[in-house]
């Protein structure tokens, strides 16, 4: 039996006489359950589909043939999926599940409306299951995790916003005066969040299912990774830390080791986190100054990251006992210790000298999985674990079942991360080789691909382990529910609070004055997460020194834009970057490096993560038309051994040119100086550049009708980064 | 913050200045030799204030309670932890749904790793921003390529002597042709075919020349490459010794007639070239 039938103990000596005359007449009510548990299958169910998927886009690294030969399951469409699908499906409900398990206790009181609570849940899986759809389909906006379009968005934020209504109803109606640190955290995570979503989300819409960033290049690349970064650090990291302040008490029976840790690392925690996105573009065309406050304040976070983690694992003091026999807490441990690494290294990460060899390579994809797998999954498993049998009143279905969920999910990490961390290190360290020559060791980039395919195969292995795991997880937890009964609504009992409040001994500290203001608390997370966004946005955006322009610069054409929308929808930027860096190696292997000035046309910017193919920016004019044709046709017989999948279908495919005009006149509209000739007079532009390209090809023995988006698709490839040459006296 | 953007804009320029340690005259001599002085001045007079404060507390302060034994092990000491005794004392007075929290300190080892990176951050913001002119990626680039610059200029004196376009000559030894296969392999085989038979590119077997198929013309053409034809330039990429090879190892195709042979294209240069090296 793990679940306890005790009353909890009340520590406090008297809680009534605390800044209070007489004590207030009880009240009688119930917990909502039914909401919780719904949230909880919610996570289970997305949760083993998404790790499906990343085993499915894990095995494409090493068999490209595994997208089943066609276009909907190709790396490119559904590696979006996969990280949409484990952030948004799996590790989301997962908040909101524990969200709402914990909020009811702390505040003494049922959520503010069921019915919000119907619309969240039902809202967040509709949401969902469009991005299961749209993903596939290739309707994407590139931003790496907000890449749905923009009527997705508005649903996410009104759903959104659902949920705060929900929240702070809640916490306005409880009956306990103070608020617990579990809450601030889910409060700076709904205002950050909340944030975060509405100015990345800024687009231009063409079509229903098609839009434009508002922004461009550099400063698109920012937006994109001041909310990337965040929402690691606010819907993966803060959340969760308020999930552990409540259970991993609850779990071990042990008072919290220190309340002022957690109000020092909450509060720097929240204000230096959103400085840091600038590591992720570290030698970009970001300007230096941002990339600097990115790296000081990556390195400034270690503390306050820690902090969460010390508390938690000093929290365990005197508990390590129970903990070689609990699984459950088994499980967080290993979860808040992944923590404490992946929060390590991150800063590591982001020194500049690590960052030149890591980025772009599979040590990153490394370091978020063992926050992702270790401290995301097997918390959410211990939670589940935990919560489960609490609200069914009935034990667990079996714990050897779960003991061996904990050692296989654990195998899973290691045989995931280590092959992952020699992956990215190999790799980044061939790609600067040279030979004594001065040359490249490696001048083919494909070369440093199959080098890692044995690498990728454990790490296929490991993932498929991990997700063994979460379906024994599920069948032991169906089988615990089937067992049991539902108390979807828990009897509880609280005096109300009374109006007037004199604080008392340590409650006078104006920290303790904030955890009895909800709206204050609120408010002052928002300054403090507001004040590094505005320091790092907006001279981004308002000082034109930030990125000088180059007069050869010019705007897409019609076709190229085509062949851009079509370069998004297959998601190429999953696997080939667009950002030459300043090292020898990468000017020798590609030529010039990338200017900021040459991205100001780039609605959105295209630099990529990660390379699992060469960097394309500089491929313009570098190889014949006749060449790329073949190369999307069948990879492997332009480059033998290519893990590329081929494109048929895009050597099939009429270019839809209906929306051409519009198009541009959305462009337009984001500040891409189109003229209107150029606009009412798209398609006939378009036509001539594709008949052009078309006879070009034909002179090479290859016939394909101009009306082909592979035709758009080569247009594209052949402008990337040619514009700066044009600068260059001719002959040179 | 403002600071750094106002550097990068030219606005608050800060050039280095001299460095105060360069000493050009006998007068900045002296003007060292007095700051020093002062300098050791200051300091021996704040030590002695120093230790007359000491002495000034320990006379007005009363005889001090005697302060309690610190049981703690060494390691709780260090860790700034405090015994798992004393806990019942540190509960603080709130309890949400029974869970208390105590009021332990923050463990001081961890507070100066936060101060520590602080003062990281701060050093290294005014290293590169400050003092420095913020133009970090830029400078390391352009070192970075000097450095390599001169590496390859030393190499290449050292192994591939004065070999040029005018001195260049074929290579009939079979090392040499071997290695030129080798770099034809890496390099060549993705536009020209693994039979030099021309794919993208043209056949390389047969008489017909585009840009002159004598040894020197062949080095020439992959030295300079023909850009608008998308054949690039590979003097970066190989040096005079490997072109020689390469040149010398395509040359000796002539007339191997590969299967799938392209069209010839170009001219025709009978005679120019010795058929082969199968002699």
């Amino acid at each position: 039996m793990n679940v306890s039938q005790k009353p909890p103990t009340i520590i406090s000596s008297d809680r009534s006489l605390l800044g209070q005359g007489t004590a207030p007449a009880v009240e009688y009510f119930n917990y909502d359950n039914r909401t919780v548990r719904n949230f909880a299958i919610a996570t289970i169910i997305w949760g083993i589909v998404g790790m499906l998927v990343g085993v499915l886009i894990a095995s494409q690294l090493f068999a490209p043939s595994a997208n089943l030969g066609n276009q909907y399951t190709t790396f490119g469409r559904i590696r979006p999926l996969h990280t949409n699908a484990v952030i948004f499906a799996f590790v989301g409900n997962a908040i909101f599940m524990g969200v709402y398990y914990s909020l009811q206790r702390l505040c003494k009181a049922r959520m503010f409306s069921d019915l919000l609570s119907k619309i969240h849940f039902w809202g967040w899986q509709a949401i969902i299951v469009a991005a299961a759809i749209t993903l596939p389909l290739g309707l994407t906006t590139s931003h790496e995790y907000a890449e749905l379009e923009w009527p997705i968005d508005i649903a996410i934020t009104l759903i959104w916003v659902v949920f705060g209504i929900n929240m702070f109803g809640t916490i306005i109606k409880r009956r306990e005066r103070h608020l617990y640190v579990a809450i601030w955290f889910y409060i700076a995570t709904f205002v950050t969040v909340a944030v975060l979503h509405i100015v990345n989300s800024y687009e231009m819409p063409v079509s229903l299912f098609k839009s434009y960033y508002v922004y461009a290049g550099v400063q698109d690349a920012l937006v994109q990774w001041w909310y990337g970064h965040n929402a690691v650090a606010f819907f993966l990291t803060t959340p969760f830390l308020g999930l552990m302040y409540y259970f991993l008490p609850k779990m071990a029976n042990r008072p919290i080791y220190s309340y002022k840790l957690s109000i020092l690392h909450f509060w720097a925690l929240i204000f230096i986190y959103i400085w840091a996105g600038p590591h992720h573009l570290l030698y970009t065309s970001l300007p230096d100054w941002a990339q600097s406050l990115g790296v000081v304040f990556s390195i400034m976070l270690i503390a306050p990251s820690w902090g969460g983690m010390i508390n938690g694992l000093l929290t365990l003091r005197g508990a390590w006992d129970k903990v070689r026999e609990d699984t459950i807490l088994k499980f967080m441990v290993v979860a808040v210790t992944a923590y404490g690494m992946a929060t390590f290294e991150g800063p590591m990460l982001a020194l500049k000298n690590v960052n030149a060899i890591a980025h772009f390579t599979d040590w990153v994809v490394a370091h978020v999985h063992v926050g992702a797998l270790g401290w995301n999954g097997f918390m959410t498993f211990a939670v589940l674990y935990w919560l489960i049998p609490r609200v069914y009143r009935t034990p667990l279905y079996s714990r050897k079942l779960m003991g061996v969920h904990f050692w296989i999910g654990t195998l899973g990490i290691l045989f995931y991360a280590v092959p992952m961390y020699i992956s990215g290190f190999t790799q980044g360290m061939m790609w600067k080789e040279f030979t004594p020559e001065g040359v490249l060791k490696y001048p083919n980039f494909l070369e440093t691909t199959l080098q890692l395919i044995p690498m990728h195969k454990m790490r296929a292995v490991g993932g498929t382990f991990y997700l063994l795991g979460a379906i024994l997880m599920a069948f032991n937890l169906f089988k615990t529910m089937a067992a049991g009964k539902l108390v979807a609504n828990e009897p509880a009992e609280a005096p109300a609070l009374v109006k007037a409040y004199v604080p008392t001994g340590s409650d006078t500290y104006w920290h303790r004055w904030f955890e009895r203001k909800p709206i204050p608390l609120l408010i002052g997370s928002l300054i403090v997460i507001l004040i590094g966004s505005l320091v790092e946005l907006v001279p981004t955006f308002m000082v034109s020194s930030n990125v000088p322009t180059i007069a050869s610069v010019q705007p897409y054409t019609a076709l190229e834009v085509q062949g851009r929308d079509l370069y998004i929808k297959e998601g190429c930027v999953n696997c080939h970057s667009q950002m030459v860096r300043p090292f020898r190696s990468e000017t020798e292997r590609y030529g010039e490096y990338s200017k900021a000035g040459e991205f100001v046309y780039d609605h959105p910017f295209l630099w990529g993560s990660k390379r699992i193919g060469p960097d394309l920016h500089r491929i313009g004019g570098k190889y014949p038309n006749s060449w790329h044709y073949h190369h999307m046709r069948d990879p492997t017989s332009m480059s033998p051994g290519s893990i590329m999948p081929s494109y048929p279908w895009l050597l099939a495919n009429k270019l839809d040119i209906s929306n051409t005009s519009d198009k541009l006149k959305a462009l337009q509209k984001v500040g891409v100086p189109y003229d209107d000739v150029t606009i009412t007079y798209a398609n006939e532009d378009l036509q001539k550049q594709a008949q052009q390209l078309s006879s070009q090809l034909a002179n090479d023995g290859i016939n394909v009708k101009s009306d082909r988006e592979i035709v758009a698709l080569i247009a594209y490839l052949q402008r990337l980064g040619t514009d700066i040459r044009k600068m260059e006296p001719s002959g040179k | 913050m403002n600071l750094f953007i106002l550097i990068d804009s030219g606005l608050l320029s800060l050039k280095p200045a001299q460095s105060i340690w360069a000493i050009s005259s006998g007068q900045d001599l002296v003007m060292l030799i007095l700051g020093v002085i002062v300098l050791v001045g200051m300091v021996l007079i704040g030590l002695v204030a120093f230790y007359l404060l000491l002495i000034l507390k320990k006379a007005l302060e009363p005889e001090s309670v005697k302060k309690p034994v610190d049981t703690r092990s060494l390691w709780q000491r260090l860790s700034g932890l405090h015994a798992l005794s004393q806990e019942k004392e540190l509960v603080m007075e709130h309890a949400y749904d029974g869970i208390a929290e105590l009021d332990n300190p923050t463990p001081p080892w961890f507070m100066w790793l936060f101060y520590s990176t602080i003062v990281f951050s701060v050093i290294y913001l005014f290293v590169f921003h400050v003092i420095g002119s913020g133009d970090i990626m830029a400078q390391e680039y352009t070192q970075e390529m000097a450095i390599a610059d001169q590496q390859r200029e030393e190499y290449i004196k050292k192994v591939a002597g004065s070999i040029n376009e005018n001195t260049v000559t074929l290579l009939k030894d079979a090392k040499g042709v071997e290695s030129g296969k080798v770099l034809y392999t890496q390099y060549c085989v993705a536009c020209h075919g693994a039979n030099a038979e021309g794919k993208v590119g043209p056949n390389l077997t047969d008489a017909y020349w585009l840009h002159g198929g004598d040894v020197k013309a062949v080095f020439h053409t992959i030295t300079e490459g023909v850009p608008e034809k998308g054949m690039i330039s590979w003097k970066k990429q190989l040096n005079p010794l490997q072109v020689q090879q390469v040149a010398s190892y395509i040359l000796s195709l002539q007339g191997s007639n590969p299967a799938g042979a392209k069209e010839p294209q170009g001219e025709k240069i009978a005679g120019a070239v010795p058929v082969a090296l199968r002699n």
